[in-house]
């Protein structure tokens, strides 16, 4: 059974992802108004679109644009962020009191109360590879509903057919 | 004050090369070498400069090296974020 750092390492699926410029600053643009539209509809502060690379996750997008903590860094070690689980267990995954949870309460972003409540879904590419994720957090605790994954889920198959338009190499 | 805050270690060249054997194998030290000589360094530089320079130079890549790449500078910059954030508390206390 491989390790959580080999499935984050898989040589192909960092290739899978590769193929398309996830760095485009159009494409910030277009993933910034779909996380704008699931904050809204989550009620949630914050959203984000994280592409998980092997021992670190990029941010590609928040509803905030360049205003927020994780955009200022451009990511967070892999150690330090929550959407990694979401590929490792190629699944939702979702917490709603961060500061109880034995695997991130002492997570910096946690312990400085920054967030407390988290969802992400898994962001599912055309080859089968997960990209990465789109998430909703936010400072105070949140229980999530079938719905809300859901709800989640339409926008991250939105999200996969945004980015398949930035291919690296267009046909 | 700890150099490593929330007992996270700066990344150096050994965590690149570690990034660089985990994809590419056994052909990754070709795949090193060519980095090395690329970013003009000897791979025993410990100075955080030589690690961005390898972590932009692997960026500069139009495959799955590029994403470790970046993976590399997120954790350099948090590093310098976190030691920053932990001396502004030291010093408020």
């Amino acid at each position: 059974m491989p390790t959580d750092l080999e499935i984050l390492a898989d040589l192909d699926r960092l290739t899978a992802m590769a193929a398309y410029n996830l760095f485009d600053s159009d494409l910030a643009v277009e993933l910034q108004q779909i996380c704008q539209q699931s904050a809204e509809r989550l009620n949630m502060p914050m959203s984000a679109v994280q592409a998980v690379l092997d021992t670190a996750t990029a941010t590609l997008a928040t509803n905030a644009g360049e205003a927020d903590f994780l955009s200022a860094i451009g990511g967070a070690p892999n150690e330090f962020a929550f959407c990694p689980r979401v590929v490792i267990d190629a699944a939702p995954y979702t917490r709603a009191d961060l500061t109880k949870d034995a695997e991130h309460d002492h997570n910096p972003a946690v312990t400085a109360g920054l967030i407390r409540s988290y969802a992400g879904v898994p962001l599912v590419l055309p080859s089968g590879h997960i990209l990465g994720s789109h998430c909703v957090m936010a400072s105070t605790t949140q229980t999530f509903t079938d719905a809300d994954i859901t709800d989640l889920s339409e926008s991250a198959a939105q999200i996969v057919k945004t980015i398949c338009r930035y291919s690296a190499s267009p046909a | 004050m700890t150099n490593d805050p929330y007992h996270m270690r700066r990344p150096d060249l050994p965590e690149a090369k570690a990034a660089v054997e985990r994809l590419y194998g056994q052909t990754s030290r070709t795949v090193w070498q060519g980095l090395l000589a690329k970013a003009v360094l000897t791979g025993h530089e410990t100075a955080p400069e030589a690690v961005e320079r390898l972590a932009r130079t692997m960026m500069a890549d139009d495959s799955a090296l590029a994403l470790c790449g970046r993976s590399l500078l997120i954790r350099l910059k948090t590093h310098e974020y976190l030691l920053a954030a932990a001396a502004a508390v030291t010093k408020a206390r």
